[in-house]
C-alpha cells in the first residue's frame, strides 16, 4: 500500500486565494453601496455561478462529462414552483422539497456514472435532459406546458426576503454562494477530495489502488445534485417564475461552458466563469440579435485557447513565472504533461 | 541495414528509453531482453513511431524513418506486431491478413495470404472465422502471420510466444528463422530461450531504460543463465 | 388503414433520410471519436444550397451533386480544422468546438438568408397509386435514393480499398498505421463522407420540408438519438436504427401525442443503454 502523496498547491495558489478573499469581502460590501440593480445582477451571477459549479465538479474534478444537470436545476425550481401552487409556502419545507426531488434526479446520474463512462455516460445525460424538458409538454395542467409556471405566495418563500427590494436577499444568495464554495473547498482539499481527483484522471489506476471509484463517482454526483438543487431553488425565489427552458439541453451545456471557461479545476473558476459569461452575453444581446454568432465565437476561441478556463491559464502563468525564478533551462527534456483538460497525449493521434 | 542512434522516449513524466543504440544486419535475427518494465516495448513502440515524444534516429535501408508517421514508415518496409490487441476484431483471420496487403497488387495480395496459411496451418482453418474470437495465441499467432506475409525489410516483434504453447512457441520460433534465412531482419522482444536461440544470432539486454550488454545465445548453456541475466547480473 | 399505409411510407422517408445523417455522424464517432454536433447545420446548408440552385437553375440534380460536394468538401475542411489542434484532449472539447461552429452556422445562416421558411417546389409533382392512397413520386424517389446509397455505403465498407480501411481504423487505429493505412487520409475521408451525406440528406428533403436556420436542431437531436441506441461507432447499426425510428415517430403519431412518443423514445433509448453498459455487448450490431 503506497503512502500517500504530498499534495502540491497549483503555482499561485496563495495569491490567488487572497484575492479571492478580497473579493469575498467587497461582494458583501460594494453591490449594496452601489445600489439600484446591481445586488439583482450579481445575485443572478451567483445563482448560476452554483449552477456552474456543480458542473465544473461533475465534470471538471469528477471527469464525468454531464450535459443533463439542468435537468436537477429545473426539477428543483419546478419543485418549489409546483409546491407553491398546491398551496404549501413554508421556506423551508420548499428548500427541503427543492433538495430532495434535485438528488433524486442526480440519483439517475449516479446510477449512469456506474454503468457508463466517457461518451456513453455524456449521451445518457444529455438524453436525460431532453426528456425533462418535454415532460412539462406533456403534463402541462401540472406544470404549465410551454408558458412556464409561477412561484406563487410572494415573499413568504423566500424567508420574508424580497429580491427586488433592499439587500436582504442579495446578502442571503451571497452568504449560501460563500458557504457553498467554502464547504465545496474544504471537501475537496480532503482525502477523499484527493480520491475523488485520482479517480478522474485515471480511474482504472485508482481502482487498482484499492478506491472503490463507483462510491466515490455517486458520492461527488449526489454532492453536486445537492449544489444544482440550491441553485435552482434559489432560482425559482429570486425570478417567481420557472419554465422548460431550464431543464433543457441549452441550460445544461451553458453550465458546462460557464465552468470551462472559468476553469474546471478550481472551485472559484465556475463562479467566474458565470460572471463573465452572463454579463458579456447580456452587454451584446442589447446591442444586437447576433448572440448566438457570439457565444459560439466564445465557445470556440475558449476551446481552442483556453481549454483550462480562467483559472487555469492563471495556473500556467503562475507555474512558468516560479519556472523562470527557477532558473529552469528550456527543457532538454520534453514537456512536462500536464493532467488538465488540455493535456497532450502521449500517443500519436495517427 | 537498420540502425537505431540514441534514442530516448518519454511517457507522462517518466524518462523510460534513455539513449537506446543497436543495429540489425541484412536477414539477421536480434533479440532485446529484459524484465518487465524496462522500457522494452516503448522502445519498439517509438521506432514504429506510434509514440510522440521521443528523440533520436531512426535508419532502415537508408532510408531515415525519423520523423516519418507509422504508416509511412510501414509502408518504408518497418513491420511490428505488438504484445497485445493487434488484430482487428471485427474482421474475418482473412480481412485482417488482407489489410496489409491492400497496398499492393492483387496478384501479391493472394501471394501474402498463401504465405500466411502456409506458416500457420492452423489459421488456415478459421480463415472466415471473426479475429475478435479466436483465442489469445491464436490472435498472436494471427498477428505475427500478417506481419511476416508482408515481406518487410525488419520485423519488430514483441512478446510472440507469450501465452503460447510450447509447439506453438516452436512453430513460432521457426517461422522467424525461416523469414530471416529469406532476408527479412527480425527485432523480436521475447522471454522464451527457445525462441530466441532458434531465431536469432544476437541478443541485446535491457536495463532501467538502456543497454546493458550484447551476447550470442551461444554464450548461455541454459535458460537458468539467460534468466539470471534477465534478473540483472551483468556478466553471462 | 390508409393512414397507416401512408404513416408508414412517411416513416421510411424521415427514416432513410435520418439515416444518411445518423450514419455521417456515427461513421466519424466510429473513425475518430467524435461527436459533430454541427452536423444538423451541415443539413441545412445543404437545404439551403439547393434551394440556390433551384433558384438560380431550375436544376435539381445540379443542386443535389452541389449539396454533397459543398458540404463534403466546405464542412469536411472545418471539420478537420477546427478538431485538428482538439485530437487527443479531452473529448469533451471537440464536441464543445462542434457546439460552437454550429451556433455560429446558424446565426450566419440567420443573417444571410433570413430567419423565413424558404419553399421549394418538389421537381416531380405526380403521385403514384399505392393500394388505397396516393403518394408522392417525389417522397418515394427520396426513400428509393436513401436506400440506394446505404446499401452503396455497406457495400463499398465491405470491400472496397478505402472502406476497409475505415473499419480498420475504427476498431484498431494504430495497428491500421502500423499495417501501412494512411490514416490521416482516413479521418479526412471520414470528415467529408459525414458532413457529404448531411449535405445530401439535407437537399433531398429541402422540396418537402422546406428550410429554415434552425432546421438543424431537431435533425440533430434525432441523429444523436440514433446513434447512441445503434451504439456509438456503430455505423451500419445507425442506419437500421434510423428507420426505425422514422417509422415508431411515424406510426406512432396516429395514435399518441407526439411529444408522448418522444418521451417513450428517450425512455426507451436510455433502457437501451443501460442495458447494453450491463452486457457489455451491442444489441443490434450489423
Amino acid at each position: 500500500m503506497r503512502a500517500p502523496s504530498r499534495r502540491n498547491a497549483p503555482p499561485g495558489e496563495t495569491i490567488g486565494m487572497a484575492i479571492v478573499g478580497l473579493l469575498m469581502v467587497a461582494a458583501f460590501v460594494v453591490p449594496p453601496l452601489v445600489g439600484g440593480f446591481l445586488p439583482h445582477q450579481i445575485s443572478t451571477y451567483l445563482i448560476f455561478g452554483l449552477f456552474a459549479l456543480s458542473v465544473g465538479l461533475i465534470s471538471g474534478y469528477g471527469r464525468l462529462f454531464n450535459i443533463g444537470i439542468g435537468a436537477t436545476f429545473g426539477v428543483a425550481g419546478y419543485a418549489v414552483a409546483m409546491l407553491s401552487h398546491a398551496g404549501i409556502n413554508e421556506p423551508f419545507v420548499l428548500l427541503a422539497s427543492a433538495l430532495i426531488t434535485g438528488i433524486v434526479v442526480s440519483l439517475l446520474f449516479g446510477v449512469y456514472a456506474i454503468l457508463a463512462s466517457g461518451i456513453e455516460y455524456l449521451m445518457l445525460t444529455f438524453l436525460t435532459t431532453l426528456a425533462f424538458f418535454n415532460i412539462p409538454l406533456a403534463a402541462q395542467a401540472a406544470t404549465g406546458g410551454e408558458n412556464g409556471l409561477q412561484i406563487k405566495a410572494g415573499t413568504v418563500v423566500s424567508f420574508g426576503l424580497d429580491p427586488l427590494k433592499g439587500n436582504g436577499f442579495y446578502w442571503f444568495t451571497l452568504t449560501i454562494a460563500v458557504l457553498v464554495a467554502a464547504l465545496s473547498w474544504f471537501i475537496l482539499s480532503s482525502q477523499a477530495g484527493q480520491a475523488m481527483r485520482a479517480i478522474g484522471r485515471n480511474p482504472a489506476r485508482a481502482a487498482a489502488m484499492g478506491y472503490n471509484v463507483s462510491a466515490y463517482r455517486i458520492a461527488l454526483t449526489l454532492y453536486s445534485g445537492v449544489v444544482a438543487s440550491l441553485a435552482g431553488w434559489l432560482y425559482a425565489l429570486q425570478a417567481a417564475f420557472v419554465f422548460q427552458d431550464l431543464l433543457g439541453l441549452a441550460n445544461s451545456l451553458n453550465g458546462l461552458v460557464y465552468a470551462l471557461v472559468g476553469g474546471v479545476d478550481s472551485i472559484v473558476g465556475p463562479l467566474i466563469g458565470a460572471t463573465a459569461l452572463r454579463w458579456l452575453t447580456e452587454r451584446l444581446s442589447t446591442q444586437s440579435t447576433q448572440s448566438n454568432l457570439y457565444v459560439g465565437i466564445v465557445l470556440l476561441l475558449v476551446v481552442l485557447f483556453i481549454p483550462d478556463g480562467i483559472v487555469g491559464r492563471w495556473r500556467q502563468l503562475w507555474a512558468r513565472r516560479e519556472l523562470a525564478k527557477a532558473g529552469a533551462r528550456e527543457s532538454d527534456e520534453p514537456e512536462v504533461t500536464s493532467v488538465t483538460l488540455a493535456g497532450a497525449e502521449n500517443e500519436s493521434a495517427l | 541495414m537498420f540502425e537505431v542512434r540514441d534514442l530516448h522516449a518519454y511517457y507522462g513524466k517518466s524518462h523510460v528509453v534513455q539513449g537506446i543504440s543497436l543495429e540489425v544486419g541484412d536477414g539477421e535475427g536480434v533479440g532485446l531482453m529484459g524484465r518487465n518494465g524496462v522500457g522494452k516495448t516503448t522502445t519498439l513502440k517509438s521506432i514504429a513511431g506510434l509514440l510522440t515524444r521521443t528523440q533520436g534516429t531512426v535508419t532502415l535501408a537508408g532510408t531515415v524513418l525519423s520523423g516519418m508517421s507509422p504508416h509511412t514508415r510501414a509502408r518504408r518496409g518497418l513491420g511490428y506486431v505488438p504484445e497485445a490487441q493487434a488484430v482487428f476484431p471485427e474482421m474475418s483471420v482473412e480481412e485482417n491478413i488482407r489489410i496489409g496487403s491492400l497496398i499492393q497488387s492483387r496478384a501479391d495480395q493472394s501471394r501474402c495470404l498463401d504465405l500466411a496459411y502456409e506458416l500457420f496451418p492452423i489459421l488456415s482453418e478459421r480463415r472466415r472465422q471473426m479475429a475478435g474470437t479466436l483465442s489469445g495465441g491464436q490472435q498472436k499467432m494471427l498477428a505475427l502471420a500478417r506481419g511476416l506475409a508482408l515481406r518487410p525489410k525488419l520485423l519488430m516483434v514483441d512478446e510472440p510466444s507469450e501465452g503460447l504453447m510450447p509447439v506453438n512457441v516452436e512453430v513460432i520460433a521457426q517461422a522467424l528463422k525461416k523469414a530471416t534465412q529469406e532476408g527479412v531482419s527480425v527485432l523480436v522482444v521475447d522471454a522464451s530461450f527457445d525462441l530466441v536461440r532458434t531465431a536469432c544470432n544476437r541478443m541485446y539486454a535491457m536495463d532501467l531504460g538502456v543497454l546493458v550488454g550484447m551476447y550470442r545465445p551461444s554464450d548461455f548453456s541454459s535458460p537458468e543463465m539467460l534468466a539470471a541475466t534477465y534478473l540483472g547480473e551483468r556478466s553471462a | 388503414m390508409n393512414q397507416f399505409l401512408l404513416q408508414l411510407l412517411n416513416g421510411l422517408v424521415v427514416g432513410s433520410s435520418l439515416a444518411l445523417v445518423a450514419s455521417g455522424l456515427a461513421l466519424l464517432f466510429g473513425v475518430l471519436d467524435i461527436i459533430n454536433f454541427a452536423q444538423g447545420e451541415f443539413f441545412m446548408l445543404g437545404a439551403y444550397i439547393l434551394w440556390i440552385i433551384l433558384g438560380a437553375t431550375h436544376n435539381y440534380v445540379l443542386g443535389l451533386i452541389a449539396a454533397g460536394l459543398v458540404l463534403a468538401i466546405g464542412g469536411g475542411l472545418l471539420l478537420l480544422v477546427i478538431t485538428w489542434p482538439l485530437l487527443g484532449k479531452a473529448q469533451v472539447l471537440i464536441l464543445l468546438a462542434t457546439l460552437g461552429v454550429s451556433l455560429i452556422l446558424q446565426q450566419l445562416a440567420l443573417n444571410i438568408f433570413g430567419g423565413d421558411a424558404k419553399i421549394m417546389e418538389p421537381p416531380i409533382a405526380e403521385g403514384v397509386d399505392i393500394g388505397p392512397i396516393t403518394y408522392p413520386l417525389y417522397d418515394l424517389i427520396i426513400i428509393a435514393v436513401g436506400m440506394g446509397l446505404l446499401l452503396a455505403g455497406f457495400f463499398w465498407l465491405r470491400y472496397a480499398k478505402y472502406g476497409v480501411w475505415v473499419r480498420a481504423v475504427a476498431q484498431n487505429r494504430s495497428m491500421a498505421a502500423v499495417l501501412g493505412v494512411p490514416v490521416p487520409r482516413v479521418y479526412l475521408l471520414a470528415f467529408m463522407i459525414s458532413s457529404g451525406l448531411a449535405g445530401i440528406a439535407g437537399g433531398m428533403l429541402a422540396p418537402v420540408t422546406s428550410v429554415f436556420p434552425s432546421i438543424g436542431g431537431s435533425i440533430i437531436l434525432n441523429s444523436l438519438i440514433v446513434v447512441v441506441a445503434g451504439g456509438l461507432g456503430n455505423f451500419r447499426g445507425a442506419a437500421w436504427i434510423a428507420i426505425l425510428f422514422g417509422e415508431i415517430q411515424s406510426v406512432g403519431s396516429i395514435w399518441i401525442p407526439p411529444v408522448v412518443v418522444q418521451l417513450l423514445l428517450f425512455g426507451l433509448v436510455i433502457l437501451l443503454l443501460v442495458l447494453r453498459s450491463r452486457r457489455k455487448t451491442a444489441l443490434v450490431r450489423l
